[in-house]
């Protein structure tokens, strides 16, 4: 299980309309360096790995995405399956950041705990739970 | 304190134009997020959903490609 983590500044840029959950393209990037979630808040804040080998800078798009009630009260953000596939070589990584491609602010990301290395020929996927990627509710408004 | 009775009505009006352009321009906003919105409905519909029934939490999954 794969826990998905905001960045402090989510929560201001989605009150203050610079992310709309429901129509915005967003897109994943990965990357190998330790970023600060608290003072990061947009895409150009996070080192992303070196393009190639599969890696295209900027990430992959989101797509699917939909933002909807789950239950009452409940408020889900979906997406469709997403990856990377290493062609050519390996891409080694620990962190998936989610932002928006629309406005370049960061949304969140997984941290994998420890450097991941897809091996040339292999394809990493992160899928997406019947969860979605994260569900807000009232007992995280307080 | 003497109260400037011009001045008031100044900044009455003024917060009022503000108000007014503010509001139009919303409902600009509006127009065009509706308009948004129904480009996004047509992109979901397009982009379909993954079966996810099995897996409540999001996982990180690796294969080869060459399978």
């Amino acid at each position: 299980m794969a826990n998905f983590q905001f960045f402090d500044a989510f929560a201001g840029n989605l009150g203050a309309g610079n992310i709309n959950l429901d129509t915005d393209n967003f897109a994943a990037v990965l990357s190998n360096t330790a970023f600060n979630p608290s003072s990061a808040e947009e895409i150009g804040d996070i080192t992303q790995i070196s393009a190639g080998n599969g890696y295209t800078t900027g990430g992959v798009p989101l797509t699917g995405v939909s933002w909807g009630q789950a239950a009452p009260g409940i408020w889900q953000w979906d997406a469709n399956d997403f990856g990377w596939t290493a062609t050519g070589g390996s891409l080694t990584f620990r962190y998936i950041v989610v932002y928006d491609a629309d406005t370049d602010k960061l949304v969140g990301y997984w941290d994998a705990g420890t450097q991941v290395t897809i091996v040339n020929g292999f394809q990493f996927t992160v899928e997406v739970g019947a969860n979605g990627i994260f569900r807000i509710g009232p007992g995280t408004l307080s | 304190m003497v109260k400037n009775r011009s001045g008031d009505d100044e900044r009455t009006k003024l917060i009022a134009e503000l108000r007014a352009e503010r509001k139009k321009i919303k409902q600009r906003m509006l127009q065009d997020k509706e308009k948004v919105r129904e480009l996004s409905a047509q992109l979901r519909d397009l982009e379909g959903k993954p079966d996810k029934s099995g897996r409540s939490q999001t996982r990180f999954r690796m294969t080869s490609s060459r399978a």
